[in-house]
This record gives structure tokens, C-alpha cells and sequence, in this order.
């Protein structure tokens, strides 16, 4: 029978080049009858070559292991999982299934197997499949914790939360696994409506791990379940994407076998979603050596390698591109956001000014201008700047309050500044720094068609009841001295000076005790802002959150 | 003893063999001869796969559902119909097609196309459809979603529709898919929510690639995010934007579903926003024109692990019986759909693990949905209009030309907090894997049950009879307010002697792109005790009509005695 079998195989692959057929047969070994499955050839149209040859030898390493006359049962077992893996690796979920199943008909004491079956199940939606080889794997291998913790997620995904509590507390002291144990039984947890066990569970999880922003959410859920609105919204604004780390050396292992430039890719993007910026970097290096010339990709390397914390090869590598290809807006503005935070403004203006010679509208090349103009007291030319940026990303509120600012100090007129906060704040109407400015300037105003006292206060009342912040309170005590209530406005100023005492906010101190100083005095606030008012300060440029947000075409 | 145990189970045997199927799929042999045609040309153009919507609607005021599908064409700039990987039908038109129900009461349901009759010429890359009198004339109007804006077909109650988008000025260029008319501000007049998708024009595709990086669809996220539209009917037959006014503008996100509800029992209609891979929105009506978005604190902007979803179809109903909104959402292949539950306050907890929804869903991507109750024994089901947006190994290794295809799902609510899938039992009618989008879901031969109509995508539109539903008791209402228009958005509470109180809403929204019967339907297992309803009208008044009669349909208006 095997002999025919394989006559079958080698006409097979002599037939068609391309292909090579692994069909289904029984094979005599070792004195027992071994029944392996077809693994069909998928139509692999469109998959990168080198995915395509890397499986090829794959096939035909088992191809040629079953021509000979007694084929090695451990060879062909290790060819039958490795095929397996590279499948699995490159996503193609279908052949291997019966290669990983070849693999245990020829050993079935080895666990690797048994768990890349499991995790290929729970890959594909099929998690009720995924149990029996789990368990497998952990009665050959009881040990082996990332197992058992997989196991313990298949089992939440089919609800049955109490069993995958009860798995995964047997880990949930081992180092490796201990994160994402206590982080999967905490989801477990809040699905079963415990919240105060899901609380617990979460916290310790992100105690123990603080940039496994993603535990921030379920955290939140379970607070608010507790009564806890104020924990619940704190953790709400914490949530992020990152993941718990977890030490599974046999998946790592599966997933060096993937050999498609896009595919390492589109798991290097993967990590990025998962702030795993080295691991991002490294995928990116590996689809960048079969695929050179994609400067997407190399400038994407460039990003991850900043954000892994190597500004040198960030540079090395946003240099390799511009030189390569010369109009590439986004690079000159990432060189440009490098040399600015070395603080060399020079050369960061030359290459901001080069991304904008390809891209004239380039929102990130006009921002950090605009930024260098505002600190170069050229606030007219700055406005201008802002507005075009805000023209490209009216969300930018950064953009959107800093031409005001600019606007304001370049002399624009009181009505001009009010229609343009007015009209900001249809877009951004929470944005309460820009409600306060409103309210600044209708208390201060000299303008008579502006000044309006009496509204400011009603509506500084109204935003210091729903936002208690000190700048709310400043504006809340110019209009309360504008009309008139001085002892008032300098009860509110007295509390905004101790405040900033308090967060140590020395650089706007002068002007807050100048302002409270009139008020005692029974005077009314000078202005809205005095001009050397450090609001008018450009800030830091935030190099680190524009490589990580700034927005790309695509991303390879 | 053992003879009868055998007798028993020979006769059980039976009973399961020839238990009739749910369904039976009867779209051709009824008259309802369509078929989707997307345009494709190899160029994976990211709107390609998105089209259809359905609407169940009576355009005649004749007392039975019509069909209202979207078509597609060609797309790309210079493409010819020599390019379409799949050619349309010979006598297929290229444009959206409205049915007429000759219901008749012996042979059912029969559709005829009346569409030029209609004097309906829409021409646009048509995605969605959704329906109200916005006029308030008595007559249902409908609203198409375009690859490139809407129109807004007015019904002139005489059989025939005037396009007046402009005239309503309705001039929007966006990409919306679903919409929903909704009485915000208690004005009597229906406003209109347009839930936008992305910024997407064929010149602007991009390329996007599959794990296994072979070309495929992208993902939304590589396109610039459509603000959603809200539109104040100012009567005269004419809207304007209030997007920015009403605070709509203060979030976004790739929307494809959308529904509008009272979520925190105020009595003032909220909407609940479904986008495509990013946080959804529940914009809260704060009674003075504007809305509030809270939907993470709500617990209904991301799933229970703080993911972001896919989040296409969307439908909002009373599935648990305790008086509040809960949302069902569907979503990608991965994903589970998900099931929001309402704690009668607006805040909601995603329950997809512990209701069983989530592992049967797990492998599929759904559209068109709805809480709908198939069986009529009084408790919410679930449908799932299924069709992956990214190629599918499976099919693509098998060398398959569309390998988006999947077959519909149906499930069982149990009564207990949980689902059970049920699509075997549906019988042939749910085996056929398409490519499935919009559904729209209604009681088409005014039999007492609910039958749906799905639009696929480069397919044949299915038309699934309801066969069994009625074997149960069942009211139906057909609520109209004072101005004379079907009272979308109003709230009913059932009450029986002896059971526990049900609640319904009059709706047309939510699902995928689609809009359904604006009758309420309510199936009462097997009593048939009279049934007082308590009516809360959209404008806040509420009415109680007592012992109602079973098994039919009783239109009941706001301000009259029943009819």
C-alpha cells in the first residue's frame, strides 16, 4: 500500500512542478500502520514569493522524506510539524490542520503538537475545538503554564468563566504567566458580574505591570459596578492598547517561520497597536529584507526604532530615505521633529521647510513652524501657520487654541478674537480652556460690542460648577471682579495662587498674584492675559507622542 | 413498559425528521427577482462589498409590506461592464428596484417591480435605505444612502415618489450607509440621523494586504473618518444641519449602524452610534436640542476588554423583559457579536460570554440583524446576516472567485438570559453561504409572524417566510400619533393576567442599512388572554387600550378610542 501510495506522490510531483501533492495514505512503520491526511495545496494567488518558495520547501522536505523506502518516523514528524508551523505562521489556517495531525499520528506524545493544534483552533473562532488538544498538551507537558493559560482563554471565549478561573489561579503565581493569568481571570470575573473579585484580580495585574494599558477598561467596568464613578473615569482615561507580556517560547518559535515581507509587516503593526515598539521594529527589519525598497516600511522601522528608545537608528533610517527618495514629505518632517527636540531649531526649520516644499499643506510641518515662529515672538506669521494647520485637522485643539493665542498677542481686534473662540467652540465646545478664555475676554475686554460682564459670570459660574480647575477658577475671578465683586474675585484668585503653589506651577505664578493684588486693591484684572503671560509660550515639542500618532498614508 | 418506551421513541424520532424548517426561502417564486450587482472589477475597492439595504415599508397604504432594495453599478473611474468580474443579470437594471406586495389571502405574498411606475430613478451606488413620513402626510417617505450622498424620495400617497433631496436640502456628499428619522425634540416632526462611514472615492483606494499577504479589502481605519450628520426637520419639508449645534460633531467614527431609542428611560429618544472599528457612540438627549456622548462609561462605546469592534449591524430592544433598551451588535470574524445590557439607567454591561452569543459567532462576520421573535413564545431572537468583509483562506485556498461568502445565522433566546444557535433548525432556507448584508425584518403576509428579507451582496436578494411563528398567539399594533404618521419611536408595555410585562418600541431602524416593519408585533406563546397596552407616544403622553383582542393586527392613534 505504500509503495503504490508513493508512486502516486512521485508521479505527482512530476507531473506539476509547482505542486507537490501530499496525499492521503497508509504507511507501514515500525510494525504499525501509520494513516496520514492529504494536505492540500491551497491556491496561494497573490501570497508573496517568497511565503509561496518558503512553503514549497516545506512540502517538498516531507515530499521527499516519504519517497524513501522506510521514511524516518522522527524526520517526517519534525518535517510534518515544521510544515504545519509554516502555515500557521503565514496564516494559512486550512493545511495546517492536517499537517499538525500528521504530526501526532506519527508521535503523539509530543506536546508542541497537540498545543499548536489548540492554538491553530483557537486562532480560527474554533475555540470549543481547541480544548482536547490543550488538555492533551497539558497531560503530556503539565507544566508547560502557557498551556494552561490558553486553555483558561478558550474557556472564557465559550463563557465558561468558572472553569477558566479555576485553570488559570493554578498559574496565577508563576512567573512568565502571572500577568496575563491574573489579567484573564479578572476578565472572567467581570463576565460573571463579580466585580469587586474583577477589581482585584486587575489591579494587582496592573500594579505589577503598569503599561498593560489594555486592564485599564475592565478595571473601569468593574469600578463602576462597584460605585466607584470617579475610579471608573480615571481608568477610562488611562485605557490604551497595552498588552501583558507573556513568555510562550514554542509560539515564538512557530512565528520565526514566517517569511513574507508583508506579512512581518502586518504583525509588526500588530505590536505597535500593542506598544511593543522593539518587537514592532524587528518585524519591520525582517519585511524590509525581502523587501528593501518599500519606504513606507522603512520609514514606519524608523518610528518603531524611536519609540524602542534607538534615536540613532531612527535617524540612520529616515536619512536612508529621504536619500533614496527624496520626496518624501513625512521623513523630512520626522528628521525635522529629531533635530527639534536635540533642540537644534535650525536644522529642525530646514527640514520642516523641505517636507513642505513636496507637501505644501503638510499639517505637521506647518504645526511645529508654526511652534518655532510663536517662540520666535513672530506670532502674526505663527497665526497664519495655525490656521492652515487647522484648516487640514480642524480636531487639532493644540492647533485650534494656539492661533488664538497667537491672534490675541498679534493684536487682533477684541470682536475678532470673540468670533474666532465662538467659533472654535462649535467644534470643541468641552474644551474648557477655550470656554475660559471666552470668559477672560468678556470681562476684560475694552471693546464695548465685547465686554459683557454679566455673562461672563453667569458663565464662569456655570463652567467652575462642572470643571473645578484653576484656570476655570482665574476666569471665574475676572469676571467676578469685572463686575464689581472684588472681595469675591480675590477669595477665588487667593485659592488659584495657593493651587499653584501647590502643583509648584512657579512660572505662572507672577501674574496670579499680580491679578490678586488688584483685586484686593479693589481693581478689576489689566487684561486677559498680560504680554509676557507664559501661556503664550510655545511648549515642549512632543517629538515622542508625534512619532507615535502622527498619521500615516499607510503604514507599509 | 419497554414496547411503549420504544413506541414513544420511534414517534419522537419522527417528529424531529418531519418538523417542519422555520423558513422557507420563496424571493423568486414570489416575484422578488433581484439581484445585487457590486461593480467589482479585481481592484478591491473598499465600497464594493458593502452594498445592499432592504426596506419593508408600505409605500401604497394598502396594508401589507413593500421592497425597497439598492443596487449597485460599475465602479471606478473608467470601468465598463467588460470589466466586472461578475456581469449582472441580463434584465437586471442597474438601479435600486421597489416592489409591490399583491399580498392576496389564500396564496401569500406577491411582488411586482413598480419602480418606474414609482418614478423612482436612483441612480446613485446605492448602500442603504431608511424610512418615515417626514412630511407628516400620511404616507411613508424613504431615504437612500449613497456611496455619494442620499436622496430623499418623497411619497405623494398616489402610488408615485418625487426625488426632493435638494429640496430638503439634503445636499450632503458624504458616505453614509445606515440612517435613522427620529423625533429628537419632540416637535412632532421626524429629524434624521446620517450615520457617515469613511472618506472614500475609487481614485483614493488603497492598497491593503491579508495576514498571508495576498491583496485584500482594507480596513476602515486607512480612510479619513466620516462625520456623522444630524438634520433638524424644520417642517415645509425641509431640514437643516445641526450637527454642530447638537454636539454630534464632538465624536465620530466609521459608522455603519445606527438606532435611536430612549436608552436611559427619560422619555426623550437617544442614538446609539455602531462604528466600524472604533468606539461607538451613545449620544444622550439632553432635552434641549443636544446630545451628549458618555458610551465608555456607559459601558457601550467597546467590548468587555476595551476593543474597539466592528460593529456593522445594530438593533436595540427589550430582549430580558425588564422595561429598559439592551443593544445587540454584530461584528467581524474574531470578534464575537456582542450583547449590551441595559441596567435601566443607560449604563450597560457586555454580556455576549455569559448569554452564549459570543462563542457561535466567533468565526463569522454579520451584518443585518434584529431582535425580532420568531417563534412568537414572547422572547426577543436574534438573526445574523452574515458575509466576511476579508477574503476568507478557507475559500481562497479552494480557488473560490468571491471567497466572502457564509451562510445566516439564527438564535434562540432560552428566557433564562440565554441564546442557543438555532440556524439548523431554520431548515434549507439558512444553508446557502452568501455574501450577506442588510436585512430588514417584517410580517410580509400579515400571517401574525416575522418574516425577513436579506440583500446580498453580489447576489440574489432572500426572502425567508416565517412558517411556524403563528402556531403561537400574537398581537399586533400599528401605532400612529397624532399627526397621522406611524409613531416611530414609541413605547409599549403589554400586560397580561398572570404574566409578566413586555415591552416593544415602533421602529424602522437599526439592523445593517436597512429599514423594517414599523409595526409592533408581539408573540404570546400560547395564551390567548386579552392584552392591555400602555402607549408611550413619542411626544411624552401615554394612553392605555384594554383587552385587546388576540391574534390580529389593531391600529391604535394617539387621542382615539381603538379601531
Amino acid at each position: 500500500m505504500t509503495r503504490i501510495v508513493l508512486l502516486v506522490l512521485v508521479f505527482g510531483v512530476a507531473q506539476a512542478a509547482d505542486e507537490i501533492a501530499l496525499p492521503s495514505l497508509s504507511l507501514a512503520l515500525d510494525g504499525t500502520t501509520v494513516e496520514l491526511a492529504a494536505v492540500p495545496e491551497p491556491n496561494l494567488d497573490r501570497v508573496e514569493p517568497s511565503i509561496v518558495a518558503g512553503l514549497a520547501h516545506e512540502r517538498a522536505t516531507v515530499a521527499r522524506l516519504m519517497q524513501q523506502a522506510t521514511p524516518d518516523r522522527q524526520s517526517l514528524t519534525r518535517a510534518y510539524g515544521r510544515l504545519g508551523q509554516s502555515y500557521q505562521a503565514n496564516s494559512i489556517y486550512a493545511p495546517a490542520e492536517p499537517a499538525y495531525r500528521n504530526a501526532i499520528a506519527l508521535q503523539a506524545d509530543e506536546p508542541r503538537w497537540w498545543y499548536y493544534l489548540g492554538y491553530l483552533y483557537q486562532q480560527s473562532a474554533r475555540a470549543d475545538h481547541a480544548l482536547p488538544p490543550y488538555n492533551e498538551t497539558l497531560r503530556l507537558q503539565p507544566d508547560y503554564a502557557p498551556a494552561r493559560l490558553r486553555l483558561g482563554l478558550a474557556l472564557i471565549e465559550l463563557g465558561r468563566s468558572a472553569e477558566a478561573i479555576a485553570e488559570l489561579k493554578k498559574i496565577q503565581e508563576l512567573p512568565g504567566v502571572r500577568a496575563e493569568a491574573l489579567g484573564a481571570i479578572g476578565r472572567a470575573e467581570l463576565a460573571q458580574g463579580n466585580h469587586r473579585a474583577a477589581a482585584d484580580a486587575l489591579q494587582t495585574a496592573l500594579a505589577e505591570n503598569p503599561a498593560a494599558s489594555e486592564l485599564h477598561y475592565p478595571l473601569a467596568m468593574a469600578l463602576r459596578g462597584l460605585g466607584d464613578v470617579a475610579g471608573a473615569r480615571e481608568h477610562l482615561a488611562a485605557r490604551g492598547e497595552g498588552q501583558l507580556p507573556l513568555d510562550d517560547p514554542w509560539i515564538a518559535a512557530m512565528t520565526q517561520r514566517m517569511t513574507g515581507a508583508r506579512t512581518h509587516y502586518f504583525r509588526a503593526l500588530q505590536y505597535v497597536n500593542e506598544e511593543d515598539f522593539q518587537k514592532a521594529a524587528e518585524g519591520f527589519q525582517l519585511g524590509l529584507l525581502s523587501d528593501p525598497n518599500n519606504r513606507r516600511a522603512r520609514t514606519s522601522l524608523a518610528r518603531t526604532l524611536f519609540l524602542a528608545g534607538d534615536r540613532q537608528a531612527a535617524h540612520n533610517q529616515l536619512l536612508e530615505v529621504v536619500r533614496r527618495w527624496p520626496e518624501h514629505p513625512l521623513a523630512w518632517f520626522l528628521l525635522g521633529l529629531l533635530a527639534d527636540g536635540d533642540g537644534d531649531e535650525q536644522q529642525a526649520l530646514t527640514y520642516y521647510k523641505r517636507s513642505l516644499e513636496d507637501e505644501p499643506d503638510h499639517a505637521g510641518a506647518n504645526f511645529f513652524l508654526a511652534y518655532q515662529e510663536m517662540t520666535a515672538d513672530n506670532c502674526q506669521m505663527a497665526a497664519e501657520r495655525f490656521a492652515r494647520v487647522v484648516r487640514q485637522t480642524p480636531e487639532n485643539i493644540v492647533a485650534v487654541r494656539s492661533e488664538i493665542l497667537c491672534r490675541w498677542q498679534s493684536g487682533s481686534s477684541e470682536a475678532a478674537l470673540l468670533a474666532s473662540i465662538d467659533h472654535a467652540l462649535i467644534r470643541h465646545r468641552d474644551d474648557p480652556e477655550l470656554s475660559a478664555w471666552r470668559i477672560r475676554l468678556l470681562a476684560t475686554a475694552t471693546d464695548p460690542r465685547v465686554r459683557d460682564p454679566h455673562t461672563a459670570l453667569k458663565a464662569g459660574e456655570k463652567l467652575y460648577e462642572s470643571t473645578a480647575r484653576p484656570d476655570v477658577l482665574e476666569a471665574l475671578a475676572m469676571a467676578q471682579a469685572a463686575n464689581g465683586y472684588y472681595e469675591k474675585a480675590a477669595a477665588s484668585q487667593d485659592v488659584v495662587v495657593g493651587q499653584m503653589m501647590m502643583f509648584g506651577a512657579f512660572d505662572i505664578l507672577p501674574p496670579a498674584e499680580a491679578r490678586l493684588e488688584r483685586y484686593r486693591q479693589g481693581l478689576p484684572a489689566e487684561s486677559a492675559w498680560l504680554p509676557d503671560d507664559p501661556v503664550f509660550r510655545a511648549p515642549p515639542v512632543d517629538v515622542d507622542g508625534a512619532f507615535r500618532h502622527y498619521p500615516m498614508d499607510m503604514a507599509y | 413498559m419497554r414496547l411503549f418506551l420504544s413506541f414513544a421513541l420511534i414517534l419522537t424520532s419522527l417528529a424531529a425528521v418531519s418538523a417542519p424548517p422555520l423558513f422557507t426561502e420563496e424571493a423568486a417564486t414570489r416575484g422578488l427577482r433581484f439581484t445585487q450587482f457590486n461593480g467589482m472589477s479585481g481592484e478591491f475597492y473598499f465600497a464594493e462589498n458593502l452594498g445592499g439595504g432592504v426596506a419593508l415599508f408600505d409605500y401604497d397604504n394598502d396594508g401589507d409590506l413593500d421592497v425597497y432594495l439598492t443596487q449597485g453599478h460599475m465602479l471606478g473611474e473608467g470601468k465598463t461592464l467588460q470589466d466586472a468580474l461578475f456581469p449582472p443579470p441580463p434584465d437586471m437594471p442597474l438601479s435600486d428596484r421597489l416592489f409591490r406586495n399583491d399580498l392576496d389571502a389564500k396564496s401569500g405574498a406577491h411582488f411586482v417591480d413598480v419602480t418606474e411606475q414609482a418614478g423612482i430613478e436612483a441612480h446613485g451606488y446605492g448602500m442603504g435605505v431608511a424610512t418615515g413620513d417626514y412630511d407628516n402626510d400620511g404616507d411613508v417617505d424613504l431615504l437612500v444612502t449613497n456611496l455619494v450622498g442620499v436622496q430623499l424620495w418623497r411619497n405623494n400617497g398616489k402610488g408615485r415618489f418625487e426625488d426632493l433631496t435638494l429640496a430638503a436640502g439634503l445636499t450632503t456628499r458624504s458616505w453614509p450607509v445606515s440612517a435613522t428619522f427620529l423625533d429628537f425634540d419632540r416637535d412632532g416632526l421626524l429629524d434624521l440621523y446620517l450615520a457617515n462611514y469613511v472618506e472614500f472615492t475609487t481614485a483614493r483606494n488603497k492598497p491593503c494586504y491579508a495576514p498571508t499577504s495576498a491583496r485584500d479589502y482594507c480596513s476602515p481605519l486607512v480612510y479619513p473618518v466620516g462625520q456623522d450628520q444630524l438634520y433638524h426637520n424644520i417642517g415645509n419639508g425641509r431640514f437643516i444641519e445641526v450637527t454642530d449645534s447638537a454636539g454630534i460633531n464632538q465624536a465620530s467614527g466609521p459608522a455603519l449602524g445606527v438606532v435611536a431609542a430612549d436608552f436611559n428611560g427619560d422619555g426623550w429618544t437617544d442614538i446609539y452610534v455602531a462604528n466600524d472599528a472604533a468606539a461607538n457612540q451613545l449620544w444622550i438627549n439632553q432635552k434641549d436640542g443636544s446630545f451628549l456622548d458618555d458610551a465608555f462609561l456607559a459601558g457601550a462605546a467597546v467590548n468587555m476588554d476595551g476593543k474597539p469592534e466592528a460593529s456593522m449591524g445594530v438593533d436595540a430592544a427589550d430582549f430580558d423583559a425588564d422595561g429598559d433598551e439592551d443593544l445587540f451588535m454584530t461584528h467581524l470574524t474574531g470578534e464575537t457579536n456582542t450583547i449590551y445590557v441595559n441596567n435601566g439607567e443607560g449604563w450597560f454591561e457586555d454580556r455576549s460570554l455569559a448569554t452564549g452569543l459570543a462563542a457561535p459567532s466567533k468565526g463569522y462576520t454579520s451584518f443585518g440583524t434584529a431582535w425580532f421573535d420568531y417563534d412568537n413564545d414572547g422572547l426577543l431572537d436574534l438573526f445574523a446576516a452574515n458575509g466576511e468583509v476579508r477574503t476568507v483562506p478557507i475559500l481562497a485556498h479552494a480557488g473560490d472567485r468571491y471567497p466572502l461568502h457564509q451562510p445566516n445565522q439564527l438564535f434562540h433566546n432560552l428566557g433564562n438570559a440565554r441564546f442557543v444557535e438555532t440556524t439548523a433548525e431554520a431548515g434549507d432556507s439558512l444553508k446557502p453561504s452568501e455574501v450577506s448584508r442588510g436585512s430588514a425584518f417584517g410580517d410580509i403576509d400579515n400571517d401574525g409572524d416575522t418574516d425577513i428579507v436579506v440583500a446580498n451582496n453580489n447576489g440574489p436578494v432572500r426572502l425567508l417566510i416565517n412558517q411556524t411563528g403563528n402556531a403561537n398567539h400574537w398581537i399586533g399594533l400599528r401605532l400612529v400619533d397624532r399627526h397621522g404618521r406611524d409613531a416611530i419611536g414609541a413605547r409599549v408595555k403589554f400586560s397580561r393576567k398572570g404574566q409578566a410585562d413586555l415591552w416593544r418600541r415602533a421602529r424602522t431602524d437599526g439592523s445593517y442599512a436597512s429599514a423594517n416593519d414599523s409595526r409592533i408585533l408581539l408573540g404570546l406563546g400560547d395564551s390567548a388572554t386579552a392584552v392591555t397596552t400602555e402607549v408611550h407616544w413619542p411626544d411624552g403622553k401615554v394612553e392605555t387600550w384594554k383587552d385587546l383582542g388576540t391574534d390580529r393586527y389593531h391600529a391604535l392613534t394617539e387621542g382615539e378610542p381603538p379601531q
